[in-house]
């Protein structure tokens, strides 16, 4: 199994819960969003979809290998395989696969692998109007945390400078 | 074959720029505008509207052919001659008594069709013509034009990012607006101070460095009260004030008025908060102001932006980048409303009445004498139809009998009318009650200019087919124009409607039509002072702003009967009345009943929990809802989503200046209610507002 490179990280710090990422991807994804805002008391929200586990125990268990890892890392089905015995949502601990009634078929997100293929970020990461969504590697996104908090301290210290 | 076309959104007033893909005619996705850094959606970025925006415009049910309402109160499908040769008849048989006729223009409509629409109001002799943005921006719009001269925002949203102190008063940007509470955060991330004031506690407000609860409707104590800690602490920038202001000495003798002690016991504001803020705006090299429904949807709008301008003017805060007044609005078209005189008192270009070169100008140019006086506002209209004075409406695509104000009073004056004109794309309550309806198209279905509340002028495309008998606004217009043998209106494309109009709005004077369809970003108002305006000089008469403010009304209206007060508040995922969108997705969408958010300690002393059947009841009607306890309201207060049809039991008491009534707050009672109850009160609401939108089938 490859590792996993990139994926979406959620800066609930960020997050104004407008739904933006669920219009994208149910838009992307002939109306069923996989991505889900949560929300509490009208004030504080937080988006969240498949994490894309480094040892996702729903590719473990599938019993006709219908998920699989793809180049980038996204736990991805494979529709013509899948015969819909819900074993990867019984073991997967987020609750992230759902079962597509008409179909029969479990479904996740999939990091929007068509806009990938075209060099395009995932529909959410590129709509999210406050930059919640990062699509990334988790160490470069860390890092990119680090500097700008670091970024806004050197700016208060720096005005603080200057005021006197 | 595909193509990409580009297209404005319309779910609001920001302009937001996408690409459509066009497949063979059949629009098939949307593509973000990732490579102009120009428009207002930086990288493209879009809202859940923005996004949802196709599949809104799958979902809605069409209105396929003129209607017309036959007896039995039935429709019956008419061809377009028909419908244009009743609406002529109609419009004949009031043609010697034009004030008896009033027009409702759209603020989902092109510049273009807004344009023919009061010109076509105006020659026939009748200046009520008014629309929606009465309700949500009228009120500032009102005092910015008599303040600095123009009634728009002085600066671009994305110029937010620039300022070091935001405040944002009466509104919830982050729920309403998200795109341009982006360039909030952005500058909050430079270490900007964020201030919101609002009586509920929002998604806004958890953003912000300081909040303010304020009492509803006591707004304009507050601004006094930091004009007073201006003059007080002489945070004020004197220089500016010598140079480009006037009006100041009786401000500072009003504001002097109010001690702190007074405003906080007005306000409920501790006086420190009041400080601190006054302290925190004066004091930052660059501010604005981002003045929200909260504001204009009180019977005192125009009175409190006066002060909030006044407070900007005194610090110096207005006519550089990163300082500005901005007033910020639900609906899509309503700067280019206001700019095209969809109004009764203002004509195209901001111009007045009274103003008698340009009154003069227009009918050489229209070739038919205009009416002089002030027509009728949009409540007027509702009171004449009951009175008998206005007997018939013509209105373009607006949903009255959602949007305004005491349902049940709009619902009696439109029965009263002769005839009741319906121009409109889905069948809407106020269709429903039509005598006759002509389809027109939606804005993606037409193309033509949009105005966004940047100022900015933006060409639109027509990218999905409209259905075989829809047509544009415009269209209809002028073959009625054309029945009635009226001259002037000979258009064959909104591109002949849009050279008209840059001859004779001054603000849109040298824009040419290939400006707008060749630039992605589009063209800003006024030519020379784009960005920002009055850098130089403010367009009032003597270039000088006017700083005012008012008096304070100091007692508290306390009503026994109704000692709760309920404000209105909005959720993303709407656009008016509507739901943008799949339903699978959305958990408040799903709502067919609205929550109302009550204070813990109310809920406790009326014996309502969670989850609990209530009723609100105002003098106006009851509303029945289900309750959800929460601290985001202080107590005495309860927040209502406007989107169910709570207009129901809103305030329709309007200011006796402006016209602008007092619908984001009204005084209530709330009371617990059995299952039973509920349904039975659920069953004697008006039909097309439960049908539409309480308990119903959603759209």
């Amino acid at each position: 199994m490859k590792a996993q490179k990139k994926s979406i990280i959620v800066n609930p710090s960020r997050c104004i819960g407008c739904r933006s990422c669920e219009a994208a991807c149910e838009r992307e994804h002939n109306g069923k969003s996989y991505i889900k805002v949560y929300e509490w008391k009208d004030v504080i929200s937080i988006s969240f979809t498949c994490r894309h586990c480094a040892n996702a125990p729903c590719v473990f268990v599938c019993p006709v290998n219908a998920l699989y890892k793809d180049d980038d890392g996204a736990v991805s089905v494979v529709p013509q395989k899948c015969i819909g015995c819900l074993m990867c949502a019984v073991v997967c601990p987020f609750g992230v696969p759902e079962l597509d009634e008409h179909n029969k078929i479990m479904l996740k997100c999939d990091l929007c692998s068509h806009r990938r293929k075209e060099n395009m970020l995932p529909a959410c990461v590129e709509t999210c109007p406050t930059d919640a969504l990062i699509f990334g590697d988790i160490f470069d996104v860390q890092r990119l945390r680090r500097e700008s908090i670091a970024e806004r301290v050197v700016g208060i210290l720096k005005r603080a400078y200057e005021g006197i | 074959m595909e193509e990409r076309i580009p297209i404005v959104c319309y779910h609001c007033s920001l302009g937001c720029r996408t690409f459509v893909r066009v497949r063979e005619g059949y629009p098939v996705n949307i593509e973000y505008m990732k490579n102009y850094p120009d428009i207002v959606n930086e990288h493209g970025k879009l809202c859940s509207k923005g996004n949802a925006i196709l599949s809104l415009e799958k979902k809605l049910k069409r209105i396929k052919s003129p209607l017309k309402k036959k007896e039995n109160g039935e429709f019956v499908e008419i061809s377009w001659n028909e419908a244009i040769r009743y609406v002529v008849e109609s419009i004949n048989s009031l043609r010697d008594n034009p004030d008896k006729m009033a027009f409702i223009g759209s603020l989902n409509a092109y510049n273009e069709s807004s344009y023919v629409l009061q010109k076509f109001s105006r020659v026939l002799g009748s200046n009520n013509i008014d629309s929606e943005a009465r309700f949500c921006y009228l009120g500032a719009g009102y005092a910015l034009l008599e303040s600095m001269g123009y009634a728009a925002s002085t600066n671009t949203i994305k110029s937010l990012e620039k300022s070091e102190c935001i405040v944002i008063w009466g509104h919830n940007l982050a729920e309403t607006q998200p795109i341009a509470f982006r360039y909030v955060l952005k500058a909050r991330d430079k270490g900007a101070t964020i201030i919101v004031i609002d009586p509920r506690f929002t998604k806004t407000a958890r953003f912000s460095d300081i909040y303010i609860k304020v009492r509803p409707g006591k707004d304009l104590a507050l601004a006094n009260g930091i004009i007073n800690v201006i003059l007080n602490e002489t945070l004020y920038d004197a220089d500016f004030i010598e140079k480009r202001c006037e009006g100041f000495e009786i401000a500072r003798q009003i504001a002097m008025r109010y001690d702190l002690k007074t405003i906080e016991e007005i306000t409920g504001v501790s006086a420190a908060v009041i400080m601190e803020v006054a302290r925190r705006f004066a004091k930052a090299r660059t501010a604005s102001v981002i003045i929200g429904t909260g504001v204009t949807q009180s019977i005192n709008a125009k009175e409190i932006t006066h002060a909030i301008v006044s407070i900007a003017l005194m610090c110096g805060h207005v006519g550089k980048p990163g300082s500005g007044v901005y007033i910020a609005s639900g609906k899509s078209n309503i700067q280019g409303v206001i700019d095209m005189g969809v109004l009764p008192d203002v004509l195209p270009g901001h111009k007045s009445l009274e103003d008698r070169e340009y009154v003069e100008f227009l009918e050489r140019k229209w070739g038919y004498e205009i009416p002089k006086d002030r027509g009728l506002s949009l409540l007027e209209f509702m009171e004449g139809a009951e009175k008998g004075h206005i007997c018939g409406i013509y209105t373009m695509g607006e949903d009255i009998l959602h949007n305004t104000p005491n349902t049940e009073r709009v619902l009696r004056a439109l029965e009263k009318l002769e005839f009741l004109i319906v121009q409109d794309s889905r069948m809407t309550p106020t269709a429903e009650l039509a005598d006759v309806i002509m389809p027109r198209t939606t804005i993606l279905e037409s193309e033509g200019s949009l105005t966004s509340i940047e100022r900015r002028i933006q060409w639109s495309y027509r990218v999905i087919s409209p259905p075989k008998n829809a047509r544009p606004d415009w269209w209809i217009i002028k073959n009625i124009a054309k029945e009635l043998d009226i001259k002037g209106f000979e258009y064959s494309a909104p591109d002949d409607i849009f050279k008209e109009i840059a001859t004779i709005v001054p603000q849109y004077r040298g824009i040419t039509i290939n400006m707008l369809k060749e630039s992605i970003s589009g063209v800003f108002w006024p030519r020379g002072s784009e960005r920002t305006l009055y850098l130089e000089k403010f367009n009032t008469r003597n270039g000088r702003a006017k700083i005012k403010t008012y008096d304070v009304k100091l007692s508290h209206d306390e009503d026994k009967r109704y000692p709760l007060i309920l404000i209105t508040v909005r959720y993303v995922d709407y656009t008016q009345g509507f739901v943008t969108g799949f339903l699978d997705r959305f958990s408040k969408a799903k709502l067919t009943i609205p929550r109302v958010e009550i204070n813990p300690e109310d809920a406790q002393v009326l014996g309502i929990s969670e989850g609990d059947f209530v009723r609100i009841d105002t003098e106006r009607g009851s509303y029945p809802v289900i309750c959800t306890i929460s601290n985001n309201v202080e107590k005495g207060t309860i927040a209502i989503p406007w989107h169910m049809g709570v207009n129901i039991i809103t305030s329709d008491r309007y200011s006796k200046d402006t016209k602008i009534p007092d619908m984001k707050r009204c005084r209530c009672r709330i009371v617990r209610i059995s299952r039973e109850e509920f349904d039975q009160l659920l069953r004697m609401l008006p039909e097309h507002i439960r049908r539409h939108y309480l308990g119903g089938v959603k759209h």
